[in-house]
């Protein structure tokens, strides 16, 4: 069986109390197997090396080694289905020794916290042993996780005690050891013998200065281990009062030199160690106090020696072997139980892949108002496939919301890169927003008001909070939530889908309460701008829109046009048509399709196809596919609907793509709209003629004639009869010019490997310092 | 119907976060929307979070109160009351008495503890309970999980046990089974022999809860063919409770047919030890229902519980109650004989 000991090694290296168990443990272990030790830098003084670290230790591959004993902060992230924790402490400037900082600095202890309950969950780690019973309380206390503490030796190597001479105090002469807490006490008392300071430290030259005066008070300095034990044998007592001391060697290496120690009430593990009277005091963490025990102690000499003895008993069943043995036995039961029970095996790691970006990766957090999964609608398809699209280095969560009530949270991966995390809104949410539409005669749709209402729905944002620390930039699609947005100093870019403000303007502006959120609408968008280092836009039309309204630098505008995935829609086959037709109700020589979500644009093409062009083209079946026509039946639930026109409402994506077998042709009747259609882009990958309107076809680099054929929406019925007295070369001409344009423009995976650049070539500018904002 | 909840919520380790986790995944499998607002010291991970805890702060309901059709309230009084400050106290009683003023009708409350003790009946007699009294009359409704825990409130506040307003819900109504499976499986996964009778008491560790009489009573039993396992951990930093799980480390050790296995218990293997137990001990020195004997109940399992509170209401077919520890010896040991 071969083992591994894993743990971290400070950045700067320094050797402490730590290194001398490491040591110890090493090499007791390799009593009874062959052990390696296996350490990576640690650097504690940046968020960036703290989470480096943690990610390393999760990336870190031991799987030669049959078990693993993980010691320290962050050594336990390892993946191993048989590791046992013996933790010395976790980080404590994010657990009791927290000071408030600035909000990254509280996000940053969120995902400590986070990241350290996932990796010490008790599924995944079974059995933790703590060095003392300070560290186990401080568990229970931050997390409520159940350990057992076991104290260890020390490689010191004491000599036999001898009449005690002096009073001694070792350790680094640091604010923690409370050093200055000894001087003070100690001239305060009229003790008759030297007291001894052995270490050096960054408070060293304050202490001295304290000292001076006081003869009796000697600094030793730094000292070998020889020396050491010296001291120790020849010490009455040690003096030892630091602060929640998580293990105290110290109190061990006294102990085991058979002296007793003078300690503090708050001094943690020692307090917890020592029996007042019988190995040691404990003293009030005042000048006074520790005085009141120094005193007790001079008074007591003559008992010291028996007080020693008791101290070498304590330390007796403090054992290498008995650490040893409680390791082992919990790799053992781990063993078992993963033979009895596979169900034990370590969990997937999801909720860690979320916040810790896999190794040389570009991590993005994408963020909306709405969801992804089904991708149904313009915006959503496009969240969806400009993101999973991207070069394998570059990895996306989404956060989003439900925009309908009664869902609960949800969180899945919706390709191997794009994770979509998804919030309910609520219900106070739901009901304000409902008011606001009923004010505006219904056209206040959900993601206007989101800038009004984001409020309501608070764990949206902690989902920000949390995810945003482990992202390389953060990036708003659509301008609702950028209010909501935590403060950083991570790259922000606008990922835009329209020029939001002239859209929905026109469209809120018959009502007072309308007017209003077309107000915040400009704000909402103008702030997202103004935030952002760069906009994402779909169109030279919406770019000129930015550059009008809102005077934004054509510098920062980066193109990023809707698109299609070229490999998934393909043109058809007459035969794969002929075949396809047969499971639709498609009775009439010709068959034309229009899809479009549930948006007012779309309502009013489907309403031209449902009054003009279907009545006027007989001959032709019309697949109305999407939201837009359960929005049609709701806002006209009388209306004659013609034989030749079906109404398909949601359909699933692959029923989609069959529509788009059965059609000969498409339409695209827009009366508006701003950015491009990518509705216009499937119908082009999928090789068919379309009849657009000018608007229609806004953006897209392709021309009428050639491309496709305009013709305004009044002009629709026309154009349909036109088309279907076209020979069929000329149908086969435009249908592969159709594609070829679509791969050549469109295809995502072009325009998301340009994205990407330019998100690259934004992170090299801000690491250099440069950037044009 | 639009829910509001409001109770301490997981990933926190919380019995009443537990159930209300539970009683969420039932209205909503009845086809309600319900937010969860947990208090951010107890549950930072609900849809909502307020601190509600001492003083006027109950006022925050308002601001989301007037949104919902129903606000169930998992009351303890800990949430909500501050412990040792009676001016505070009045101030919450007085913001409780307005929010029922304003949206008594609206409010389900779910009693998990009063703040009378049983054996003080002598009813709402000072200032503050009066106002109290007031509130729970115009509070929609009030649900407990045993009629004597109900009698004992209506008693104490002077109320009528109008069947309308207060209702009777079995602890485990909500109750979903966290793992399933036969008791031998569920010993093999535990690590436990499957010929010897066994007993548990589990939860977390608390002096009141009384776990050491189950070590006492089996160490007064001679048999070989009974063990006892105390499961559960020490839930906060309390150094009673702290102490009290040394004790039964220290009991424990005395009899190797006892084990306290200190570890804090995820859903899953409470189930798994509650199947995998022949008798589920409930020694409590006082409560007013039992959250465990409830899941011993979900799961068919006989239950010996100490005569308190309401807990003989609650327990399931093949039960035994007892009052002093000499009962609970003598059930043991006739549990023993029966088994050998």
């Amino acid at each position: 069986m071969k083992l591994a000991l894993v743990s971290p090694t400070p950045v700067p290296p320094a050797f402490g109390g730590m290194d001398r168990l490491l040591e110890g443990l090493v090499e007791a272990l390799r009593q009874r197997h062959p052990t390696d030790l296996v350490t990576i830098p640690f650097d504690e003084r940046s968020r960036e090396g703290v989470l480096q670290g943690y990610h390393d230790f999760y990336n870190l591959d031991l799987s030669a080694y049959d078990r693993v004993i993980s010691y320290k902060a962050p050594a336990y992230m390892v993946q191993h289905p048989n590791q046992v924790l013996y933790l010395s402490h976790r980080l404590r400037v994010f657990y009791d020794l927290y000071q408030p900082g600035d909000a990254a600095h509280s996000r940053m202890r969120d995902m400590i916290h986070f990241m350290d309950n996932w990796a010490l969950n008790k599924q995944r780690l079974p059995h933790i042993f703590t060095v003392g019973q300070t560290v186990s309380n401080r568990l229970i206390r931050f997390g409520n996780i159940a350990s057992i503490p076991i104290h260890h030796p020390t490689t010191f190597t004491p000599l036999p005690p001898k009449t005690g001479e002096y009073f001694l105090s070792v350790g680094r002469l640091h604010p923690w050891k409370r050093v200055d807490l000894i001087i003070r006490s100690f001239r305060r008392t009229k003790v008759d013998c030297p007291l001894l300071i052995a270490g050096e430290g960054p408070h060293e030259s304050e202490l001295r200065e304290l000292a001076k005066g006081d003869s009796r008070i000697q600094f030793v300095g730094k000292v070998s281990d020889s020396r050491l034990a010296e001291l120790y044998a020849s010490a009455m007592a040690v003096l030892f009062p630091p602060i929640s001391e998580d293990m105290g060697l110290i109190t061990f290496e006294a102990f085991m030199s058979g002296k007793p120690i003078i300690t503090t009430e708050d001094s943690g593990e020692p307090a917890l160690i020592i029996e007042e009277g019988k190995t040691g005091w404990i003293a009030e963490p005042t000048d006074a106090g520790l005085a009141k025990k120094l005193e007790e102690a001079w008074a007591s000499r003559s008992q010291l020696e028996s007080m020693g003895e008791r101290c070498l008993a304590w330390m007796k069943p403090v054992t290498w072997d008995r650490l040893v043995d409680a390791l082992l036995k919990a790799g053992d039961a781990i063993a078992t139980n993963a033979k009895k029970s596979p169900e034990r095996k370590v969990p997937t790691p999801k909720c860690l892949t979320s916040l810790v970006k896999s190794p040389g990766k570009i991590r993005l957090l994408v963020t909306d108002n709405q969801i992804i999964d089904p991708p149904l609608g313009g915006g959503r398809v496009r969240i969806l496939e400009l993101y999973r699209h991207m070069p394998e280095d570059i990895e996306t969560v989404y956060i989003g919301a439900f925009d309908y009530p009664g869902p609960i949270a949800r969180d899945q991966m919706l390709a191997p890169n794009f994770r979509e995390i998804l919030t309910p809104l609520t219900s106070p949410h739901f009901r304000l927003h409902n008011l606001l539409s009923r004010l505006t005669s219904g056209d206040a749709t959900l993601d206007v008001t989101m800038p009004i209402l984001g409020n309501w729905t608070p764990r949206y944002r902690r989902l920000l909070e949390a995810h945003l620390p482990s992202a390389d930039l953060l990036i708003g699609a659509h301008p609702w939530m950028f209010r909501f947005f935590p403060e950083t100093d991570k790259p922000i870019i606008y990922d835009s889908q329209n020029c939001e403000f002239p859209l929905k303007g026109p469209m809120l502006e018959r009502s007072f309460a309308g007017r209003w959120i077309a107000r915040k609408v400009y704000e909402a968008e103008l702030l997202a701008i103004k935030k952002s280092q760069r906009v994402l836009a779909c169109s030279d039309e919406d770019a000129k829109c930015f550059r009008e309204f809102y005077q934004l630098d054509q510098e920062r505008i980066v193109p990023a046009p809707n698109g299609v995935d070229c490999a998934r829609i393909t043109p058809t086959s007459a035969e794969t048509r002929r075949m396809t037709r047969q499971r639709f109700d498609i009775s009439r020589k010709f068959c034309a399709i229009f899809t479009g979500s549930n948006y007012l644009p779309n309502l009013e093409g489907a309403e031209i196809i449902i009054r003009e062009v279907a009545p006027a083209n007989e001959n032709v079946d019309f697949l109305i596919a999407g939201g837009v026509g359960p929005m049609f039946r709701e806002r006209y639930p009388d209306e004659y609907i013609p034989s030749n026109v079906h109404i398909l409402g949601f359909i699933e994506p692959e029923r989609l793509l069959d529509c788009y077998r059965v059609a000969d042709f498409a339409l695209n009747p827009m009366k508006q709209g701003s950015g491009t259609n990518i509705k216009m882009l499937d119908y082009l990958a999928a090789g068919l003629p379309i009849i657009t309107s000018p608007k229609g076809a806004r953006g897209i680099a392709g021309t009428s004639g050639e491309h496709w054929i305009e013709a305004e929406p009044n002009a629709f019925p026309c154009a349909v009869a036109e088309l279907l007295e076209l020979d069929e070369i000329k149908w086969k001409e435009i249908s592969a010019k159709a594609r070829e344009l679509a791969e050549r423009e469109y295809d995502w995976k072009r325009i998301s490997a340009r994205v990407a650049d330019s998100f690259r070539e934004l992170l090299v500018e801000r690491r250099e310092g440069k950037g044009r904002v | 119907m639009r829910v509001l909840m409001i109770s301490s919520y997981p990933p926190v380790p919380c019995g009443i976060g537990t159930y209300a986790a539970q009683h969420v995944t039932a209205l909503r499998n009845d086809g309600h929307v319900v937010d969860v607002l947990a208090h951010p010291a107890v549950g930072p991970d609900g849809d909502l979070t307020a601190d509600l805890l001492g003083g006027w702060r109950l006022f925050k309901l308002v601001r989301y109160a007037w949104a919902y059709d129903q606000i169930i309230l998992q009351f303890t009084p800990n949430f909500f009351f501050r412990a040792d400050d009676a001016m505070d106290r009045l101030r919450t009683s007085l913001a409780w008495l307005v929010l029922c003023i304003l949206f008594g009708r609206k409010f389900k409350v779910v009693v998990h503890e009063t703040e009378f003790r049983l054996d003080d009946m002598n009813g709402a007699r000072g200032f503050r309970s009066r106002i109290d009294r007031i509130a729970w009359r115009l509070c929609g409704k009030i649900v407990f999980h045993s009629e004597r825990e109900r009698d004992a409130f209506c008693t104490y506040y002077r109320l009528k046990a109008n069947p309308i307003q207060f209702l009777i819900l079995a602890h485990d109504r909500h109750f979903r089974s966290h793992a399933s499976g036969e008791r031998d499986q569920m010993r093999a996964i535990l690590g436990l022999p499957r010929n010897k009778t066994l007993f548990i008491c589990i939860g977390f560790i608390q002096p009141h809860k009384g776990y050491d009489r189950l070590l006492k009573a089996v160490s007064g039993v001679t048999s070989n063919h009974i063990i006892a396992r105390i499961v559960g951990s020490v839930r906060i930093n309390w150094q009673p409770a702290i102490d009290y799980a040394k004790q039964l480390h220290d009991m424990a050790e005395r009899d190797e047919r006892c084990e306290f296995i200190e570890e804090f218990v995820t859903d899953e293997d409470f189930d798994r030890w509650i199947i995998a137990a022949d008798y589920v001990v409930v020694p409590y020195h006082e409560i007013w229902s039992s959250g465990v004997a409830a899941r011993a109940k979900l799961h068919n399992r006989p239950v010996i519980a100490s005569n308190v509170g309401a807990l003989p209401e609650q327990l399931p077919a093949g039960s035994s109650t007892f009052s002093t520890d000499q009962e609970l010896s003598e059930v043991i040991a006739r549990i023993a004989e029966r088994h050998a």
